[in-house]
């Protein structure tokens, strides 16, 4: 290959897909060529459609302009996860894009916060104490500002968007930018003997592409990883026991947009609903070994709350990863790596993360295995943190009206979230790691939402004397109100990037 | 009040790390009983009798309370930007360690990318005349970062040097106003709980010492820890200095810089505080019959033994600075680790039921600071450029530890440095080194090469011309000082 480009040939058209194309082309012009096959005859998932506030790097990264890319998805703003009925029915709390309050001195503020409800100096939840929350609450939205330790730049955002929608748009920039479209069916895959790498793909019209890497966006099917390389499957679904899913969009229903996901936990599993500009995604994901599918589109078409727009359609899918997501020269992004079902909007950030090591770790000369090993071992770290936090919505339950939830409530679930358990429930305090999603607050906000509370706390919060305590909690908490009081209604926010898209 | 705090806390160990932690816990918890036991101090604690400190210093001087003008005027700390790296690397240039900023990345592309690929195309000047800092540490001048972000001397930080005795005067006199109670003593036995735990130190004097948490600051003996069954890992193969020499002088003027330089027999160090200056030296006990006369230091020799305790806090002990990690001065890092470790110990400070989960998550997060850290000297002795004495010929060919054979591999291939968890050095620490110690990437990242080279040798010369009209317009060092203890 020498000092040639790399031909990168991407097999599959989707989300997932489209995004590797569009950011190859974009970040490495020098170094590869980007060739992507895909069948208009396979369908694509399209999952994914709220996002993490990641993805506003990713836009920003091509060079896309936030307002078209909202008009072309029919994006909303989203400000977090609305969780219903998963501590106990009748519970409700969000996971928040954003901190909780700030730290008094050096003394955190969850710890503030446990010692003042603790001693009745405050009566508010945690939730008072987070911009985005209480965005959430008052349907409010406006931009975070920039300066670092404001209480503006408190909170993040990311989007829902129409994901069948985002892959097309992406082709039009990735096209631009030189990735070159084959349509086309692959009937076989052409390995190396020697070194068993794939060497081409050779398409239903007879028709030949090789390539020097191959990035396997291929969805479940995992044409190359999986089928070719029958790279082993790791299964966790004796953890995640959700299996399938019934999708049904709906129209809206008249009043603001939900500037954040919604989710509620039901006997079998839990639903969706993602408000979109001009119509609402809802699904059920559910286990087939509690739920019948019939049962499963009935109850999804009871709970919509506006007119169902299509049938439900039904996915079926299963918690767990290829052991390794880059074997010989055939990487996998997404779905051809491994599943974690959408619970906290995960999959476009694992396609989002393994791209970015992709660029990082792209071959320079003939791939490397060492390289190769620290991809997977970044990919690793992704998949096990994101399972764990998943892994918790269910298990830190009160729930018994289901065998489901029966289940999971009393399974046994892996050491590393035991332990992360234990040591936030003696003093609140959170493992800590640099790599991987899902920091403090997110934990934070999960575990007391779902009833883990600490039962003691960071001591250096008593060395706080109480009224000086108790006024600087009621003072943080009028100044977040105030703020949001001040920002736009969320249709009102949608409305001017929509009036400038124009 | 949490039901869980404790009340009571004993330290062991009379000197730097022993008062910095009986004050840090009694001014987050104004509640407690401390009382410092002040043992002999250990020639081998390396962490109570060194100059050098790292940025870490201030964090810990917020918590406890200790403002650095009035440190400056006591005389007790003076400034230090760099460290000076003589006769270290293969192509003998002199290096300087600044913590900082070096140059400005190009949109998505690091600047440290541009850097390497220039300097292997011969066309870079070293790594630190990109940075405000490394110019003026190279003029031998200082100022403190000014606040204007765009300012070339904004985003750097700096260390303290310090007078040990006058600085451990300084601490002495704080922990008094906050309470801590100080006594002379030497350690006679331990007397242990049914549980395994300490009860109370047992004093030659015939005191008796009870507390809920006792805390090690004794030094790398560490008795109170070993008491307790506590292991030992011997760094000794990644870390080949096992004997040390710390001395006054030479008297001069205050400078900025400390300097470290590679000698055939290990390295010495000079620290130029002025009124309060030091030297010393590290080195190989077996390989240097006479180390007075090798180094041209007098001062006795001290063994220190390079290592990790790999459970530094058991039930109610908890071990700080030389008594938990020890490693040799490069980098000032003894004092570096035992800071960390009270900012550690305060952050994770456990109830009194001395939760094993909680202990474990604090040995987690001990450990992967002291690994980073242990990398990070390691890779002065293995990637040294220096060609005569065994010790560096050792060293070139000794095995690494597995994380940084990983972290050299990547460097060494792309200029990527992996993130690992938690590992208290950032970015700019390993890169000034790499760079400094002449390990350059053999390609660059295939995302730079978005830029041009000649228009990003053109950028970099417009970067170090611009830094070079720095130093003119700002103060020697001196005459800084001066000023600063004046008021």
């Amino acid at each position: 290959m020498g000092e040639g480009r790399k031909r990168v040939v991407v097999v599959g058209g989707g989300t997932a897909g489209w995004m590797t194309a569009a950011a190859l082309a974009k970040l490495l012009p020098h170094a590869c060529t980007v060739r992507l096959v895909e069948s208009a005859e396979i369908g694509i998932v399209g999952v994914g459609e709220a996002t993490l506030p990641h993805l506003r790097a990713f836009i920003q990264t091509l060079g896309l302009d936030e307002a078209e890319f909202m008009a072309r998805t029919h994006a909303t703003f989203k400000l977090g996860i609305e969780f219903h009925d998963f501590g106990k029915p009748g519970d409700r709390y969000v996971h928040p894009f954003g901190s909780f309050g700030q730290p008094l001195g050096e003394v955190p503020f969850l710890a503030c916060w446990l010692r003042a409800r603790a001693e009745g100096l405050i009566g508010e939840p945690i939730s008072a104490f987070s911009m985005a929350d209480m965005m959430v609450e008052a349907r409010r939205f406006a931009r975070p500002g920039a300066e670092p330790g404001t209480l503006a730049s408190a909170f993040g955002y990311a989007y829902q968007f129409d994901a069948t929608l985002f892959g097309p748009y992406l082709r039009g920039v990735a096209e631009a930018m030189g990735v070159v479209r084959t349509e086309g069916r692959i009937v076989s895959v052409e390995r190396d003997g020697e070194s068993g790498d794939v060497a081409a793909v050779a398409l239903e019209s007879g028709e030949r592409i090789e390539g020097d890497l191959f990035i396997d966006c291929s969805g479940f099917r995992s044409l190359l990883l999986g089928d070719a390389l029958a790279e082993p499957w790791e299964d966790w679904s004796h953890w995640l026991l959700c299996d399938r899913a019934m999708a049904v969009p709906c129209t809206s229903l008249p009043g603001e947009i939900e500037p954040f996901t919604r989710l509620t936990a039901m006997p079998a599993g839990w639903r969706w609903h993602i408000p979109l500009q001009h119509r609402v995604g809802n699904g059920y994901v559910y286990s087939s070994a509690h739920c019948s599918d019939d049962a499963a589109a009935a109850a999804i078409l009871e709970a919509i709350e506006g007119e169902p727009l299509a049938e439900p359609r039904m996915l079926r899918f299963r918690a767990g990863r290829r052991r390794r997501s880059w074997s010989h020269n055939v990487v996998a992004v997404g779905l051809a790596s491994g599943f974690l079902e959408p619970l906290e909007s995960t999959s476009i950030y694992l396609v989002q993360a393994a791209i970015t090591q992709l660029v990082e770790l792209f071959p320079i000369g003939a791939i490397e295995p060492a390289d190769r090993d620290e991809f997977n071992r970044v990919v690793d770290y992704e998949y096990d943190r994101i399972r764990d936090f998943l892994i918790l919505h269910y298990h830190a339950s009160a729930r018994a009206d289901s065998s489901f939830w029966n289940h999971v409530r009393t399974m046994e679930i892996p050491d590393s979230l035991a332990a992360k358990i234990e040591l936030f429930r003696r003093a609140g305090r959170i493992e800590r790691y640099t790599e991987g999603l899902f920091f403090e607050p997110s934990w934070i906000s999960v575990f007391i939402g779902q009833g883990v509370v600490p039962e003691g706390w960071d001591s250096r919060a008593d060395a706080i004397p109480a009224d000086v305590l108790g006024r600087a909690l009621g003072d943080l908490r009028d100044r977040i109100a105030a703020e949001v009081r001040a920002m736009p209604l969320h249709s009102a926010a949608l409305a001017a990037v929509h009036g400038g898209a124009r | 009040m949490n039901a869980r705090a404790i009340r009571s806390v004993a330290v062991l160990g009379g000197g730097i790390v022993g008062l910095s932690a009986a004050a840090a816990l009694a001014r987050a918890l104004p509640w407690l009983r401390v009382e410092l036991v002040e043992t002999m101090p250990d020639p081998a604690a390396l962490a109570d009798r060194l100059p050098g400190s790292t940025t870490a210093i201030h964090r810990l001087h917020q918590s406890i309370g200790l403002d650095e003008q009035a440190l400056v005027r006591a005389g007790a700390v003076t400034h230090r930007l760099a460290l000076r790296f003589e006769h270290w690397s293969a192509s003998g240039e002199t290096w300087f360690h600044v913590h900082g900023d070096h140059g400005q990345p190009a949109g998505a592309i690091p600047f440290h990318q541009l850097w390497a690929r220039a300097r292997r195309a011969g066309e870079a000047e070293a790594y630190h005349r990109y940075s405000g800092a490394g110019v003026l540490a190279a003029a031998d001048r200082f100022v403190h970062p000014q606040p204007d972000p765009r300012s070339p001397l904004a985003n750097f930080d700096y260390a303290l040097r310090l007078d040990p005795v006058r600085y451990r005067a300084a601490l002495a006199a704080l922990a008094d106003g906050l309470g801590v109670r100080r006594s002379a003593g030497t350690l006679g036995s331990v007397e242990v709980r049914n549980d395994g735990g300490v009860a109370a130190l047992l004093l030659e004097d015939g005191r008796r010492v009870e507390a809920e948490l006792f805390v090690d600051a004794s030094g790398p003996s560490s008795p109170l820890l070993a008491s307790l069954g506590a292991g030992f890992e011997d760094w000794g193969a990644w870390l080949p200095c096992d004997a040390v020499l710390v001395a006054a002088g030479p008297a001069g003027s205050p400078g900025p810089c400390d300097t470290v330089a590679a000698t055939p027999h290990g390295w010495r160090w000079t620290a130029p505080g002025g009124a309060a200056a030091m030297q010393g030296a590290a080195y190989a006990a077996a390989q240097v019959a006479d180390p007075r006369a090798a180094f041209a230091i007098d001062a006795e020799p001290v063994v220190v033994r390079p290592g990790f305790r790999p459970e530094p806090w058991v039930r109610n002990v908890v071990a700080i600075g030389d008594a938990a990690v020890a490693v040799d001065p490069l980098h000032w890092m003894p004092l570096h680790l035992a800071q960390r470790g009270i900012a550690r110990l305060l952050e994770l400070l456990p109830g009194r039921d001395w939760n094993p989960v909680e202990i474990a998550e604090h040995n987690r997060r001990a450990r992967l600071e002291a690994e980073s850290a242990r990398d990070f000297l390691a890779l002065h002795y293995r990637c040294a450029g220096v060609r005569e004495g065994a010790l560096w010929r050792a060293a070139a060919e000794a095995e690494m530890p597995g994380t940084l054979a990983h972290r050299l591999e990547q460097f060494a291939r792309r200029g990527r440095l992996p993130v690992y968890d938690d590992d208290g050095l950032d970015r700019e620490y390993w890169l000034s080194a790499l760079f400094g110690l002449g390990v350059l990437p053999g390609a660059t990242a295939p995302t730079a090469g978005a830029i041009d080279p000649a228009n990003a040798a053109r950028g970099l010369a417009q970067i170090a011309s611009g830094l070079a009209g720095l130093p003119p317009r700002v103060p020697s060092y001196p005459d800084y000082l001066a000023r600063m203890r004046a008021g």
